[in-house]
């Protein structure tokens, strides 16, 4: 789990500095928000929550922001996600790009919320709605992509005190 | 048993007392302001090497991937030569480098014959906000160098914004297209100035609004910041209006001002220092 934390940072450093410079704003991959996705669903809502954490610590460094913006839209997110974890890996292969898409969205709904409540003004209007659609799409490509890697490594991460289940069918 | 499933079950391993715990330090940094601006501060040190690295190390590969298909060809025609030309181009580059930093200078030197400003602080973006929501921009400066919040960013070509957080060595600037920026500004017509403020619309444009109905606004008027306010010294160049929108029900008129700078090609800025109008 402890290797979360440099891939959270390599992930915000990649999307504030590489890719902003080569796409367009609203076509830069959430990085971040795509691996606290990923590991709530993976992992559940204990390692999701902390994830979030970690990645809202380590966007507020390079957002101007305040930093309660991005615990509150990150931890809810992986913690959301990884309640509905038991449903992740049973479901069919387009359910992780959907709940990505969802995770997007969701995600830029709390932005504006806490933003707002922080004293912020946020222009949200029909042409930036659908931009946060077409990041969501974005962002469910780039997870679909990232999805095998993080699986292998995640599932396959040996945790003390994790219990071995067989998976029903299997012979002992 | 050579088929577990480890999964949904793994999180078992992570006690929640271990969460709460992480939560409650979490919360506890996010509410107190001392705690929150030192590990702030802190993560900012250890992030502004890595950031100006990265963008170091994505500048060494364009000119590398540059050089290696220029040198390919040479390499067909005299591959003694390659190493040459690769030696040449990576000073060819950094001249280019050299001469556009020269030009802004010399600009910004027009710029400060005719302005009151204090030093300037040449500084390099490092970074974008992640958040789409802002329009805010990194630099590799900060209080060491004798950066302060509020202080304006400028570029030979206008305003750019201003700074709202300052760390050691990095700070964050909002941009003047977000909308939580403004600055009063004028027109710059010959037979009028039309004093207003300008706002970001979070679009990459502009709003000018507060500007009387007896004020001539027409499209293409250049529009400068008026000194008003404090943060902005006046005659800096903000953008030209777009489109003018006038209402008979409105006390005031409105535009939409296309801004000077492009926030999406912003690389080598430069803050502006202590400055008073009082200054020659």
């Amino acid at each position: 789990m402890i290797w979360m934390i440099p891939a959270l940072g390599g992930a915000v450093l990649a999307q504030s500095t590489l890719l902003s410079l080569w796409f367009p704003p609203r076509l830069v991959p959430d990085l971040a928000l795509i691996l606290v996705v990923l590991c709530g669903g993976l992992r559940g809502w204990r390692h999701g929550l902390l994830a979030g954490l970690v990645g809202g610590f380590v966007l507020a460094v390079v957002s101007a922001a305040p930093l309660g913006v991005h615990l509150v839209r990150l931890g809810a997110i992986g913690a959301g996600v990884g309640l509905a974890g038991a449903r992740f890996e049973r479901g069919g292969p387009l359910l992780p790009p959907a709940v990505i898409v969802v995770a997007t969205l969701v995600a830029a709904l709390l932005g504006v919320v806490s933003l707002q409540a922080a004293g912020w003004i946020v222009a949200l209007s029909g042409p930036a709605a659908a931009e946060f659609a077409l990041q969501a799409l974005v962002n469910a490509l780039v997870g679909l992509a990232v999805l095998p890697v993080l699986r292998r490594v995640l599932l396959r991460e040996p945790t003390a005190g994790a219990e071995e289940v067989p998976i029903p069918g299997s012979r002992p | 048993m050579a088929d577990i499933r480890v999964g949904r079950q793994a999180q078992r391993g992570l006690p929640t007392w271990v969460v709460v715990a992480c939560v409650l330090v979490v919360l506890a940094l996010a509410a107190l302001p001392g705690p929150r601006a030192f590990s702030q501060g802190l993560m900012a040190r250890v992030a502004t090497p890595a950031q100006t690295t990265t963008l170091q190390a994505l500048s060494g590969v364009g000119q590398l991937l540059g050089t290696v298909t220029q040198a390919g060809d040479l390499t067909a025609q005299n591959r003694a030569l390659r190493d040459d030309v690769r030696q040449l181009q990576v000073t060819l580059a950094q001249m280019r480098e050299l001469e556009a930093e020269n030009r802004d200078l010399r600009a910004l030197l027009g710029l400060r014959d005719r302005l009151p400003i204090g030093n300037l602080i040449p500084a390099q973006v490092i970074a974008r906000d992640p958040l789409t929501l802002i329009q805010a921009i990194t630099i590799d400066r900060g209080f060491e160098d004798g950066v302060a919040a509020n202080m304006p960013i400028v570029t030979d070509q206008g305003v750019v914004g201003h700074i709202v957080e300052v760390h050691a060595t990095s700070s964050k600037a909002l941009l003047l297209t977000d909308v939580n920026s403004a600055a009063a500004v004028r027109t710059n017509r010959p037979d009028s100035q039309a004093n207003g403020l300008v706002r970001g619309t979070g679009d990459g444009r502009l709003l000018l609004q507060y500007v009387t109905q007896d004020e001539v606004l027409r499209d293409g008027d250049l529009v400068l910041t008026s000194g008003v306010g404090g943060v902005f010294p006046p005659g800096l160049v903000v953008g030209a209006i777009a489109r003018v929108r006038q209402s008979d029900v409105s006390v005031f008129q409105e535009a939409l001002v296309e801004p000077a700078v492009r926030a999406r090609s912003l690389g080598r800025v430069y803050i502006l220092g202590k400055w008073s109008q009082a200054a020659p």
